[in-house]
């Protein structure tokens, strides 16, 4: 279900080496009251509540993790499900390194919403390969019934799309939460290794040194 | 010194002291460069040795004495040939005599009153130096050895806040306080800006740091502004009932101690200066004089539970509480004794704060910032030793800057 | 003088925008390098240029958010690499120095800011002082735009490390949770400052725009709530009397229409409902102080909407805190007191906006207390005090105000399904009188379709009372005039659903019902002569029914009782004689005396004659088409030939009286038919003096069917005649077949030679067909008859055909 692609060059992998710690940018979207602010505060701060805080404008928690060796700070932005919570628009969309949806498995409307979340992603955040860009999905309350969307039907739907991971979560029981964070921060990782040739766009002799040493362990590169 | 390679010659070498250990302190020589130099304090011996290594061994040196001077004095620029020396001792180290080895000559000014403080300005210099000479019938052979000279002082008497309410009627009235009106030079100038009346389009706000060095006297008296540092503490147009934080530490900057009529020749003093600019550019400024002097090093260590770096915001609950609180007791309150200003300088409409058309233009401003100063010049030497140090010497790096600027 | 451009048009906003980028980029590009290699002081110099363009005053905000979302994403780099050196062992209280020699203050407050999170998270024993500090030192920015962002920095990046404990008693230099609340209300009070003075800030003329950066830029001061909503120790307690009250103080003293409007939104959906219960009476009071241009209603409707929805969760889950808790908490007794003070503080509240506020009000009642009627009928009495306080009536019918009148009225319509309920609310008849005449119409047709489609029986005479007083405007129009000229169609549609209504007028006990009927009738019959001829028969006919339950009831005085209510009916119809009706109430007497023929009460005979007379003299006086005479003697003779209970003396004088009504038509074939219709009075009429059983007067039959051959030969119309004789013919023979010894085969004989004489001279004609059709269909009939006579019939035998 996870897809890490490694098809960055080595080169890339030294650059990355060189820096200590990794920044990840995440966002979290989805119509309103699908449980982004829980699932973000489950998987941060392991707690859940039952009381109902609408989220307006954009927040985000950081969590430090580690991916396959590697320490990274996770910056998790929560976004307001409600257009009329975002009257600055979604400029913080930019230079996200992976995009979760999320949508309620028990009412039918957030997962009709998830073509216009991903569209209206791609179009504001304008990664450079729109069509590589690492989405994931979650369908989350599914402690709740009764259910009205399919584990099978929200599969075709992230395999339409050129095959999202998908995960089926509870923010109340803490049910895949851990797991769909991990997967999500791999994907990530693997979005900024691909997208980190931002280095060629400053000319710059560092760029030589690098090149110039031999790869290193590559203990990175699996 | 040897003319023709005739004749004897010697080098001489001033050793003091305990140099090995002593501090040292920066000092700008004539041509703007900076030298370290050992440090002294008033009333510290000034002891040590004069070697004497001759040139040619086994041959002698005549000589008619050899002395050594402590000399404190002071140069005008203008006035190249004047030295003024307000300290001269002398100490004998040899008669006339010849001198046929290396020889070595123990020496001290004991308990020497050094009373000012080195300095270099624009139009004026005081040193002070020791000077051994080996007097000969053709050419003396001279060697001078500047030391550094620091006055410190204390002031636990009188160091009364500055807080003055001025403004032009109808148009601004500001209320302004400085939480001391003496600083040493590390020390951090506390205070906050209180808004009353606000009917000008303000753009922002700084204080900048103003050295005025006076030298002459009577029809030649020159003096000398120079802008030490310009610190923006406002952006944008506040409204009535605003108070604004200030918060401006010395030790960044080239300072040295206030000096008042050194030996009659000269004065340095500073003053802070509040410029508000308004959106046509127009600037109003008060300015208001501050002491400089010289602490110990000893006590500077940081508290941990309220360390200067955060100095002035802890107790400012809400400032303009506070304001109405203390505007109720003003009416009685002369603010203008304890402000030290002469009456016609306090509020009350009087044009206190003066307006000056367009003076400087917004872009110098941008410039003043140390951090983009030095994004320009080269810097990528700087090493991690250094970084560590930058706190204390960073105001050194940029005092040339600031210079620069104000030149 | 050209004051310079605040605003720049689109492109050159991009073009700004670009260029800022690309600074940023680039200096960003270069720190990122520098602490690569651990040079910090070189990647400080380049935060700080990369942190100047935040200085830019070209940006609208969405621009500038760009701008700052690009640089803040970079500072992220630099606060990573800082708390790793410090976790290491690096002094950071110099650092905390070392930015703050910065020159320009906004590059060096993001720097204080950045550096400070550092120094919080590595030295926690600072926090409290350090956050202090940050929030005190950002009062140097005054410009609104660039004082929002830093501020909003201040606040994200402080998110993390906010002290989030139970209070202490004595020092506490971590900080607790009330350092947190003082450290954000104080950053709210600033950043509202700031962003409501943007109101006052630039030409006039370019207020909407302002007003639009404005509404752009909220969601920054709204985050100072969502702050404290997201504090963990931030308990009820601590919202009740920290929180809450920080937040109301600053939106009320902000007097900024803008600010406050959203403000109390921003307060409704970022904090918990269970929070909300609990502090309505301080929410709602400062909802009246809030300045005249703020949308109140909303802000209130929207509270109790979010408040109802809550209390059906509680219910639909069951927890029975929160459930107690909503009990204790009086939500309606709240809301209705708090939103009256709005109404009586708030003098510039549109009456619209006060309806609504009723509105939602009777929404939340419905939601949370669905059985208490009473909640319902206190708003009703409520919005008719508003009303009689503002001295409005006659609401206009398409006004603002009317619209949420109605929906007022229509809620507990639609909700209970049951107009009996509405009926027990006493203040909505008043309430639906300061409608217009035509909103008042409107309703009373919902209300109509309502209890039509709910089948709602009203079963009281009071009940029956309110409702048509409810329904006034249908009833009678003696208040308002229409002012326009009447659509009877309209009307009588309108009349038909009353009509339809009155039908459901029922109470279980006759005694009862009847009083149904007379009250309903007095209000009722001041209609007008175009309503009452829909209103009165469905009366009417309920008095005839209630008759005949009288008499298969057990009650000793039905007689008297059954006498009232014809009595009752006779009146009833009378008024409709009165309103110049004729054929309506001939029938309604026609079928009062078929009725009363049947219940035979006491006296009934005189009964019944006075309707068949009462019926005559409509005929004879009222009614003056010639078709609608045939019609109505035909009728006539119908009831006639079924009622039984008249003596000889009433009944001949009637069957003479038909006879010689028919014979005195105007037409020839009405006359013809009159007669032939009226000869079945002689033979199956009964009386008394039949005791009940048919008369048989075959003479009188074949006297009267003769007089019918006479007239139908007098025709000039040649088809008619035949048609005619063709219809007499079919009378004959029935007559002959019931074995009336009069008729003879002679007769019949004749009469179908008279019919074959005339039949080939008709001109072929659609018309002609039908007579040879129906005359050889008759023919038929005889024929079979005459060959398979039936055993105990009558014979044809001598038939010619």
């Amino acid at each position: 279900m996870i897809h890490v692609s490694f098809s960055s060059s080595k080169f890339t992998a030294v650059a990355m080496a060189s820096r200590k710690k990794v920044l990840l940018k995440v966002i979290i979207l989805g119509d309103s009251s699908v449980g982004k602010t829980s699932l973000m505060n489950q998987y941060v701060n392991r707690k859940f509540s039952n009381q109902y805080k609408a989220t307006i404008g954009a927040d985000f928690l950081t969590k430090e993790v580690t991916v396959d060796d590697r320490s990274v700070t996770m910056q998790i932005w929560d976004t307001a499900g409600q257009e009329r919570f975002q009257s600055l628009g979604v400029a913080f969309y930019r230079g996200a390194d992976c995009c979760v949806l999320v949508f309620d498995v028990t009412a039918p409307n957030t997962f009709k919403s998830l073509d216009s979340w991903r569209d209206e992603f791609l179009v504001q955040a304008s990664p450079r390969e729109p069509e590589n860009f690492p989405f994931v999905l979650l369908g989350n309350k599914v402690d709740l019934e009764p259910r009205s969307i399919s584990s099978k039907r929200a599969q075709q739907w992230c395999q339409s799309k050129n095959n999202i991971p998908y995960f089926e979560t509870s923010a109340k029981e803490a049910l895949n939460v851990e797991q769909a964070f991990l997967a999500i921060a791999k994907n990530a990782l693997a979005q900024q290794n691909s997208a980190v040739d931002l280095y060629n766009e400053f000319p710059d002799q560092i760029k030589l040194t690098y090149a110039q040493k031999p790869p290193s362990s590559g203990s990175s590169c699996c | 010194m040897s003319f023709f390679g005739f004749g004897q010659s010697a080098e001489i070498e001033i050793y003091l002291d305990g140099q090995e250990t002593r501090k040292t302190a920066e000092v700008k020589t004539d041509d703007s460069k900076k030298e370290r130099f050992l440090l002294y304090y008033d009333g510290e011996t000034v002891s040590g040795k004069v070697n004497i290594s001759l040139k040619k061994p086994g041959s002698k040196l005549e000589h008619q004495g050899i002395k050594i001077e402590f000399i404190g004095q002071i140069e005008m620029f203008y006035d190249r040939g004047n030295h003024h020396e307000f300290i001269s001792l002398v100490k004998e180290l040899a008669r006339p005599g010849e001198m046929i080895a290396n020889t070595s000559y123990p020496f001290e000014f004991s308990c020497v009153e050094k009373p000012f403080e080195v300095y270099t300005g624009t139009n004026v210099r005081l040193r002070y130096f020791l000077k051994v000479t080996i007097i000969r019938r053709l050419a003396d052979i001279v060697k001078e050895l500047d030391i550094a000279v620091h006055t410190l002082s204390t002031y636990t008497e009188m160091n009364n806040s500055i807080k003055m309410e001025v403004g032009i009627e109808d148009c601004l009235h500001i209320e302004f306080e400085y939480n001391k009106s003496k600083y040493h030079l590390k020390d951090v100038i506390v205070g906050k800006i209180y808004f009353l009346l606000v009917r000008i389009k303000i753009k922002h706000m700084e204080i900048a740091i103003i050295k005025k060095e006076t030298t002459g006297q009577g029809p030649n008296t020159f003096t000398e502004n120079e802008t030490i540092a310009k610190y923006e503490i406002m952006d944008g147009a506040p409204v009535r009932g605003e108070s604004i934080p200030i918060r401006v530490f010395l030790a960044g900057y080239d300072l040295t101690p206030t000096m008042r009529d050194i030996n009659k020749k000269f004065s340095v003093k500073y003053f802070l200066n509040l410029v508000l600019m308004d959106t046509e550019d127009r600037r109003y400024f008060k300015q208001q004089e501050i002491t400089l002097w010289r602490k110990g090093d000893k006590i500077r260590k940081s508290n941990a539970h309220s360390p200067s770096i955060m100095a002035g915001t802890q107790n400012l609950q809400n400032t303009a509480q506070l304001h109405q609180k203390s505007s109720e007791n003003k009416e009685n309150n002369d603010i203008i004794n304890e402000t030290d200003q002469s009456p016609e300088e306090g509020f009350a409409g009087v044009k206190d704060f003066l307006r000056a058309p367009n003076s400087e233009s917004n872009d110098k401003l941008n410039s003043r910032d140390p951090f983009e100063e030095k994004t320009s010049s080269p810097s990528e030497e700087i090493e991690d030793s250094q970084i560590q140090n930058m706190t204390r010497e960073a105001g050194d790096g940029q005092n040339d800057v600031s210079n620069d600027v104000a030149e | 003088m050209p004051t310079p451009p605040q605003i720049s048009p689109v492109e050159d906003q991009e073009r700004h925008l670009h260029d800022a980028s690309g600074v940023v980029k680039a200096q960003a590009f270069q720190m990122k390098r520098a602490l690569d290699k651990s040079k910090l002081m070189d990647a400080l110099k380049n935060a700080s240029a990369m942190l100047a363009e935040l200085r830019t005053s070209l940006l609208s905000p969405k621009a500038y958010y760009e701008l700052y979302m690009a640089v803040t994403d970079e500072l992220r780099h630099l606060e990573v690499y800082l708390l790793e050196e410090f976790h290491k062992g690096r002094k950071v209280t110099d650092l905390y120095e070392l930015v703050q020699y910065a020159g320009n203050i906004v590059p060096r407050l993001y720097l204080l800011i950045t550096v400070g999170l550092v120094y919080i998270k590595t030295n926690t024993a600072l926090r409290r002082d350090l956050l202090k500090d940050l929030v005190e030192m950002c009062r140097g920015v005054q410009h609104p735009l660039r004082g929002l962002f830093l501020r909003n920095y201040l606040l994200q990046c402080t998110r993390n490390v906010l002290p989030d404990s139970a209070e202490e008693d004595g020092d506490c230099p971590e900080g607790t949770i009330k350092d947190s609340i003082d450290f954000v209300l104080m950053n709210f009070a600033e950043m509202n400052k700031l962003w409501v003075r943007m109101q006052h800030q630039g030409h006039s003329r370019e207020r909407q725009h302002r007003e639009k950066e404005r509404e752009e830029l909220r969601i920054l001061v709204g985050t100072n709530l969502v702050r404290l909503s997201q504090l963990e120790f931030v308990t009820l307690e601590k919202y009740q009397k920290l929180v809450l009250p920080g937040i109301l103080e600053q939106v009320v003293s902000c007097r900024d229409a803008i600010a406050q409007e959203y403000l109390m939104e921003c307060i409704i959906q970022v904090f918990p409902d269970e929070f909300h219960i609990q502090t309505l009476t301080p929410f709602l009071k400062s909802c009246a102080e809030l300045e005249a241009g703020v949308n109140v209603k909303n802000i209130v409707i929207s509270l109790m909407e979010r408040l109802a929805s809550f209390s059906q969760r509680v219910e639909a889950i069951g927890t029975e805190g929160t459930a107690s808790v909503l009990r204790d908490v009086k939500l309606f007794e709240v809301f209705s007191d708090q939103v009256a003070s709005i109404i009586a503080n708030r003098q510039y509240l549109p009456i619209e906006d006060m309806v609504s506020l009723q509105v939602a009000l009777v929404n939340l009642a419905l939601k949370c207390y669905p059985d208490r009627v009473d909640y319902i009928d206190k708003v009703m009495l409520n919005s008719v005090e508003i009303f009689q306080r503002m001295g409005v009536e006659h609401i206009e019918s398409h006004s603002q105000v009317a619209r949420e009148l109605q929906k007022l009225l229509k809620i507990p319509l639609d909700h209970y399904n049951n107009i009996l309920v509405i009926l027990k609310l006493k203040h909505y008849a008043a309430l639906i009188q300061h409608l217009d005449f035509t909103g008042r119409k409107s309703l009373s047709i919902y209300i109509l379709y309502s209890a039509l489609d709910d089948e709602t029986i009203i079963p009281s005479s009071e009940e029956v009372e309110q409702a048509l007083t409810l329904l006034s405007t249908l009833v009678s129009d003696k208040n308002d005039p229409p002012t326009t000229s009447l659509d009877m169609e309209e009307l009588a549609e309108e009349q038909c659903l009353l009509a339809r209504f009155i039908h459901h007028f029922k109470a279980d006990n006759p005694d009862d019902q009847f009083l149904i009927l007379t009250t309903s009738r007095k209000i009722l019959a001041v209609g007008g002569p175009q309503k009452i001829r829909h209103t009165l028969p469905p009366l009417v006919f309920h008095a005839y029914q209630l008759a005949f339950r009288y008499k298969n009831s057990d009650d000793d005085k039905w007689d008297k009782k059954c006498q009232k209510i014809f009595q009752f009916c006779h009146q009833t119809i009378m008024a409709l004689v009165k309103a110049e009706l004729a054929e309506l109430p001939l029938r309604l007497f026609l079928q009062g005396a078929l009725a009363i023929d049947q219940i035979k009460f006491e006296n009934h005979e005189t009964v019944a004659y006075e309707f068949m007379s009462q019926a005559f003299s409509l005929y004879e006086d009222e009614i003056s088409d010639s078709k609608a005479q045939l019609a109505a003697i035909t009728l006539i003779v119908g009831t006639l030939e079924q009622i039984s209970c008249f003596s000889e003396e009433s009944s001949e004088p009637l069957r003479t009286q038909c006879a010689l009504a028919a014979s005195k038509l105007l037409k020839k074939p009405d006359q013809c038919r009159g007669v032939a219709t009226c000869s079945h009075l002689f033979w199956s009429g009964k009386s008394q003096a039949t005791n009940g059983q048919e008369a048989h007067n075959g003479k009188r039959v074949v006297e009267c069917l003769k007089k019918g051959l006479r007239i139908a030969k007098q025709c000039m119309d040649n088809s008619v005649q035949v048609q005619l004789f063709v219809e007499l013919l079919n009378h004959y023979i029935y007559f002959f077949e019931k074995g009336n010894d009069q008729v003879s085969i002679q007769i019949l004989n004749q009469v179908i030679i008279k019919i074959k004489e005339e039949l080939p001279n008709l001109e072929t004609s659609e018309e002609t067909e039908q007579i040879t059709k129906h005359f050889n269909n008759t023919l038929d009939h005889l024929r079979v008859r005459l060959e398979m006579p039936e055993t105990d019939g009558v014979s044809y035998e001598g038939l010619e055909i």
